[in-house]
């Protein structure tokens, strides 16, 4: 995979190394895991690359994802386990599995779901480990309820392949680089909530810091390349290369989910169809 | 919506460590011979692992009577030897405090322009001695180093074999836990050092594999023949 993917700012010599062939590799331990497709009012992408340090040293990734469609709406949840804690890749499982499993369970309006997501993926995350979690519900009519625990995070690009809006406040620009993330499971979660009208041609997109962090640092090279590939609706396994990139530094595990909506179907019904997929 | 600035600027993180080295007269013999035997195994460690040199920025500051950069905060990977040390005068801690104040300033400064964006510099503070220099004067320097209004104020680790002060060194270390060490009673300098540098070299790996996982954190070497200084807990 690596050998194809691109080189995004200054080139990472250790990218070079994460591309040969592992010493051992199975199904639940894939370094990559993409997915996604169309139905007729939207279409999502949600890919999972395991980081460099984690390549190098044959380990899976900790980052997650999950997503249902349930005839009008979508459910969808990125979660980031925390290296330094024992237990988080399952701690990011959990969390993103059940949350999107509560969202579908739950009745009332999108706000209400989103909160029966979040209360789930706290008592899931409590099993072991901790994990930030990023989720949204979003509506047929382009209606997105988004929140979050930690430095997870979403993105609106448009379809002219700007660099894309944050929809959560981004980290203090104090200099440094933030090393201390709020996290799963906690006593009082205190939630960011974000809404946002998709509009035409838009695409919500759902990732963990390792692709947050190079898309603010790279506002000449990263940002413009996802949001440029974004505005082109990939499939499944370009997107995986894309995410693949080599960068200086940018060494941690990257997930992605991206919803766009397909044009002209804003508020037509759909057909109920449950389709849930924890990686 | 709420909406959170994307930069203009293309950054890239790196985690810069420092050396900060005691070079007083008392350093002579086996202590420094050590310290220049494996300092080229440090260089070709951390710069030969392409994965660790791509974000750890390293530089080596000595101090006697004054105190020198030795070695420019540098990407290993670019360095092909490093200078020997050689040692002389007494051993001033504030000529070694007021001189990482002003080069972690000005190498803050120098990295951001090339693009990188900074985790809190890491000093390794490392001595076998008491500083010569009277308390008030090393004190200041050291408040000025550590000015929590500062923002490129470091983490100190701190180190002392031979005549350091465990009081003293502790308060290098800013009474933190787990950050200042001394060498066990009767330990050898001539293998206390070695020790350590080996130590330093497994403290920069596990720190640079932590900025893999996005949470980065300074780890403290393990040097069999040193303890750590315990720390009073306040009433």
């Amino acid at each position: 995979m690596s050998s194809g993917s691109p080189v995004l700012g200054r080139p990472s010599p250790a990218a070079t190394n994460a591309a040969a062939l592992r010493d051992q590799g199975g199904a639940t331990d894939a370094a990559f895991r993409a997915d996604g497709g169309d139905c007729e009012w939207c279409a999502l992408r949600a890919v999972s690359i395991a980081g460099i340090r984690h390549r190098l040293s044959a380990q899976p990734g900790q980052d997650s994802f999950a997503w249902a469609r349930v005839g009008d709406w979508l459910a969808v949840a990125v979660a980031d386990g925390l290296g330094g804690v024992p237990g988080s890749a399952g701690a990011a499982w959990r969390a993103a599995s059940s949350s999107v499993a509560a969202i579908t369970a739950a009745t009332g309006s999108s706000s209400a779901r989103v909160t029966a997501g979040l209360e789930a993926a706290n008592q899931a995350a409590a099993g072991g480990g901790a994990t930030t979690v990023v989720l949204a519900v979003v509506e047929r009519g382009g209606q997105a309820r988004l929140a979050r625990v930690g430095d997870s995070t979403a993105f609106v690009v448009g379809d002219g392949g700007g660099p894309g809006q944050e929809l959560f406040s981004g980290p203090a620009d104090d200099d440094g680089v933030a090393t201390v993330t709020a996290a799963l499971p906690a006593g009082d979660p205190q939630p960011e909530l974000a809404m946002v009208a998709l509009g035409r041609g838009e695409v919500l997109v759902l990732v963990t810091d390792g692709v947050a962090d190079p898309w603010r640092d790279g506002p000449a090279t990263v940002a413009p390349a996802l949001a440029g590939a974004l505005a082109g609706r990939p499939g499944p396994l370009e997107l995986a290369q894309l995410l693949d990139f080599s960068r200086q530094g940018c060494h941690d595990d990257r997930t992605m989910i991206a919803v766009w909506l397909t044009p002209g179907s804003a508020g037509e019904p759909g057909p109920v169809d449950t389709h849930l997929a924890p990686v | 919506m709420t909406a959170g600035n994307v930069s203009v600027e293309e950054r890239y993180a790196v985690f810069p460590f420092y050396l900060c080295l005691d070079v007083s007269a008392s350093m002579a013999g086996a202590p420094i011979d050590s310290v220049n035997q494996q300092l080229p195994l440090l260089r070709a460690s951390i710069g030969e692992d392409p994965a660790i040199a791509e974000v750890i920025r390293f530089g080596v500051v000595t101090f006697s009577d004054l105190a020198h950069t030795l070695l420019p905060l540098c990407d290993l990977s670019l360095v092909e030897a490093v200078p020997e040390l050689t040692v002389q005068g007494r051993t001033s801690y504030a000529a070694a405090f007021h001189h990482l104040r002003t080069v972690i300033e000005t190498d803050y400064h120098t990295s951001r322009a090339g693009g990188d964006r900074w985790y809190r510099p890491a000093v390794i503070f490392i001595s076998d001695g008491r500083p010569t220099d009277d308390s008030e004067r090393w004190r200041s320097a050291h408040q000025r180093l550590t000015d929590p209004s500062w923002k490129r104020r470091p983490n100190i680790l701190s180190f002392g074999f031979g005549d350091a002060d465990p009081g003293v060194l502790s308060i290098v270390s800013e009474s933190k836990p787990n950050r200042a060490f001394i060498a066990v009673e009767g330990a050898d300098p001539s293998k206390v050092v070695p020790e350590l540098m080996v130590g330093l070299i497994q403290s920069i790996v596990s720190s640079s594999a932590s900025v893999y996982t996005g949470e980065a954190q300074l780890v403290p070497p393990d040097v069999p023949s040193m303890t750590a200084i315990p720390v009073d807990p306040l009433d």
